[in-house]
Order: C-alpha cells, then structure tokens, then sequence
C-alpha cells in the first residue's frame, strides 16, 4: 500500500495544519461581543464563540480553561487573542499560559484597557499581524498519517446507515491504514450497538472502558427521570424512519468503519496513538464537533440524512448525505452525495474512496461548503448549573 | 428492481428504498424471492415488517435489536414508534 500525502503546513510541534486560522477568544461571556468584533474585521479570524467563565462550577471551568487553550495551540490555529474583562472567574492570565505553545498569543483586557472600542481596535491591530505573518507560510508534502479525523453524524434519517454512513465507515478505514486518528464520538447515540464496539475492542482495558462509557451515560439519563423516547432518535430522526436509540446506534456506528478500537477518550481528548478511538461526547453535534476539534481533528467529516448545515470555528466540516432528496433540496449545504448506494449505481467502497480524496483535497486548502457559508460553529459541553 | 431493502439476513424488517403504498408487491434487494405485499404505506425509509413478530418480540434490523413489538404485527405492515418501543434509556 502507498502512503498518500496532501498539502499542509508544517508547525513548530511538529504537527500539521489544513489551514492558518487566528484564534479570537473572549474568556467570558461579558467580552464575547468585543471578540465577535475584533474577529468580524479581520479575515482568517476564528471567532471561539464562548459565553461562559463566570458562576459555573469548578469543572466546568477548568474544562473550559483548557478546551479554549487547545483551541490556540490547534494545529489549524497559527496565533490567538484572548479578550478578557477583567472580573471573570475565569483565570484568563492561565488561559494564555496554556494557550502559549503553538503560535503568538495575546492577552486583552476591557477593564484595562479602558473599554470595548479600544479593545477592539487593539486586537483587529493584533490579529491582522497574526494573519499576515501567517500569508506567507507555505503548504509542504505531508503524510496522511499526521491527520486527525472525527467522524460525526446529525439530522440522521434511514439513509444515514444505508449509505453515508457505511461509506464514511469505509473512510475511516482508509484513513486507519495511513495511521491516521480517526475518532466516532457521540455516547448516546450508540446504545444498543455497545457489543459491536467491544467486540473490536484491540485490548480488554478498552473493552471495559467503552462498556464504562455507555453504562455511564445510560444511568446518568435514567437518573434525570428523562424519558429517551422523543429526544434520542429526534423527532426528524423519527420522521425520517428511524424508531428507536438501538436502531439509530446500529446504524451510527457503521460510521467506524470494520477497524479496531485502540482508545477511549473523554471529552476534548487529544488521541495518543494511531488508529480508530471513541470519544465521550453528547449527542448534540455542536457540543460534540467542538470536543472532537479540540482533540486536534484538522477536518471533520459529518453524515446527514434530513441535511444538516453545521461547520465548526477552526476546522473545516465535510457534510456526506446518502438522501438523494437532501442532496436535491439542500445540496448547497452539502459536500458529497453518497445516495448513489441506494440508487445502487457506487458501492459503499466507491463512495468511501471518494470522500477519502475529497478530505485529502481540503486538507490541501480546498473549501467546505461549510468555510463558503461563514460556519464558524463553536459550543462547549457544560455539565453543571449556570448560577 | 428492489423496492424493498433487508439490511442482514437475520432482519424481521427491511427498508422501504421508495413509497410503498398499500398493495404494493415487495420486491427484494438481491433479487431473493418474496410474496409479501404492503398492507399499509410504508414511507420511504421506513420499515416493513417481513414475517409475524408478536407482543413482547424482539425486532431485528442491522442483524440486531432495535427493541419490542409492543402490538400483533403481520408481514407487509408497516414498523414504526406505534408498535416498536426501544429497551434502552426509557425512564421506567
């Protein structure tokens, strides 16, 4: 087999970009707007769109310290500005020392600096220097291997595992065998196809860890009194013929391909080893993409059915529906069609094979569908109160 | 060509590939053979039940279970959250 290569950039740490992204990011909810501003006036800017750091309990705050850190030293990511207020519990002086690794960053206060205006005008002034230096950075030859990947589905109907995602799954193989990461996530959309995981389990100690992980979330949702039924399949999941959580997790995971599982990660965790891993994530997609980028996924790839436009701040998202209607009506939001398995004129390998040189392509610097939108989708898993 | 499509061989349902008003014959993928008949419509992607499945039987698709027959099913009707309740993450 040949090792295939694509265009990135080659960093400092030895990792890989698809692209060279300016990171703006307000460390609480009360600088989210000066952010926004500062990231509007700048191309290449990625707005993190957090709205936390205040009255929210130590976890989550600590999550959310280090989640926006990994955002910066993102290989996608080439420099960041954060934006503080100044009263936040939040520790944003942390923030920059963690965020510190990868590129440039920056660290501004409103109450320092004496208000939004100047704060603003600041940081436009910060991140086109950022950016500029970042122009005349050159993409090089490098192996698929340095790739991470998440594999990421939304707005599923009964198309989802006929055929995007059993091609996605075919995908993920080819990426596997590069010695790519590749990562599904996604907890309570796979009950009820836990014994599949397991059964491809590389080692005991990952087999118990992902039998954990969907135990876990199982009794956590049994103990809030919620009943599944209604949210988990979605009433567009149920529209689109899909019953119950048992049937959408059986076709979910066809998504990981036939490869083994070498790792359990939890939320926002960077994989240490080649190869296929699960991610704990919620199965909200914003929730669940902005914890797959922040493991370092350079590209995310997301299967829909009903069609599902999401895109995500620092990495490119590619959309893969196998509903030739969606690919008919919403086809603008969309980056391959995978409905010619059903119409029985690809295989799922055909298709597979497709999207593998199409992620290929926009590692390379190709655009999403996505990226052409503006998409810049960004919402971190919060697991306590707001008080 | 196939109007109907059964994911495994173990299925008790397959997917409807199109529309499947009431009356209409089922034709398999693969071209295995079949009599069925929808007795209902069966919209696309929807599920068909292939043979009898009672109360309290598992329902099988992906070769696998995606819950109980909560009512008498008969071949050719249609399988949805009317008659297949999930066994998993139901407040009970």
């Amino acid at each position: 087999m040949s090792m295939d290569s694509f265009q990135g950039y080659m960093r400092a740490d030895g990792s890989v970009g698809a692209r060279n992204l300016v990171a703006v990011i307000p460390s609480c909810g009360c600088s989210q707007h000066a952010a926004a501003l500062i990231a509007a006036q700048v191309r290449g800017a990625a707005l993190l769109n957090y709205t936390g750091g205040c009255g929210e309990i130590a976890g989550d705050m600590a999550r959310a310290t280090e989640l926006l850190a990994q955002y910066a030293r993102h290989p996608n990511v080439v420099g960041a500005v954060i934006v503080s207020l100044g009263c936040e519990t939040l520790d944003a002086h942390r923030l920059a020392e963690l965020a510190a690794g990868g590129g440039p960053v920056e660290l501004l206060t409103i109450q320092e600096l004496g208000g939004t205006a100047r704060t603003v005008s600041r940081g436009v002034d910060l991140v086109q220097k950022m950016a500029a230096r970042a122009a005349s950075l050159e993409r090089e030859d490098c192996p698929v291997a340095s790739l991470t990947i998440g594999l990421e589905c939304g707005g599923s109907d009964a198309t989802s595992g006929m055929a995007a995602n059993p091609a996605m799954g075919a995908f993920s193989d080819l990426m596997v065998a590069q010695g790519a990461r590749v990562i599904l996530a996604e907890t309570s959309e796979l009950l009820g196809a836990e014994h599949i995981m397991v059964d491809r389990a590389a080692t005991p100690d990952v087999a118990r860890a992902l039998l954990s992980t969907v135990e876990d979330c199982e009794r956590w949702l049994k103990a809030t009194g919620e009943d599944f039924m209604g949210k988990q399949p979605s009433p567009g999941n149920v529209r689109g013929g899909i019953t119950t959580v048992e049937e959408k997790a059986l076709g979910d995971v066809l998504k990981g391909g036939h490869s083994p599982f070498v790792q359990v990660l939890g939320y926002g965790q960077r994989p240490s080893v080649p190869g296929l891993s699960f991610m704990d994530t919620p199965g909200n997609d914003p929730a669940s993409v902005t914890g797959l980028v922040a493991a370092g996924c350079q590209i995310v790839t997301f299967t829909t059915g009903r069609g599902n436009p999401m895109g995500n701040a620092v990495a490119p998202v590619v959309k893969i529906t196998g509903n030739a209607r969606t690919w008919a009506h919403m086809g603008a939001d969309m980056d391959l069609d995978a409905s010619t398995i059903i119409a029985g004129s690809e295989s799922v390998e055909q298709v597979g094979a497709r999207l593998y040189e199409l992620v290929l392509r926009v590692a390379s610097g190709t655009r999403t569908v996505a990226e052409t939108l503006g998409h810049e989708e960004f919402s971190m898993l919060r697991l306590g109160p707001v008080y | 060509m196939a109007n109907v499509l059964v994911i495994d061989s173990r299925d008790t349902v397959g997917v409807a590939l199109m529309d499947l008003p009431a009356g209409t014959a089922v034709e398999l993928n693969g071209g295995r053979p079949t009599s069925l008949v929808t007795t209902e419509l069966i919209p696309f992607g929807h599920k068909i039940a292939l043979v009898a499945i009672g109360p309290g039987e598992t329902i099988v698709k992906y070769g696998a279970s995606i819950g109980v027959a909560v009512d008498d099913i008969q071949p050719g009707m249609s399988v949805h959250v009317h008659n297949l309740k999930s066994v998993r993450g139901a407040a009970r």
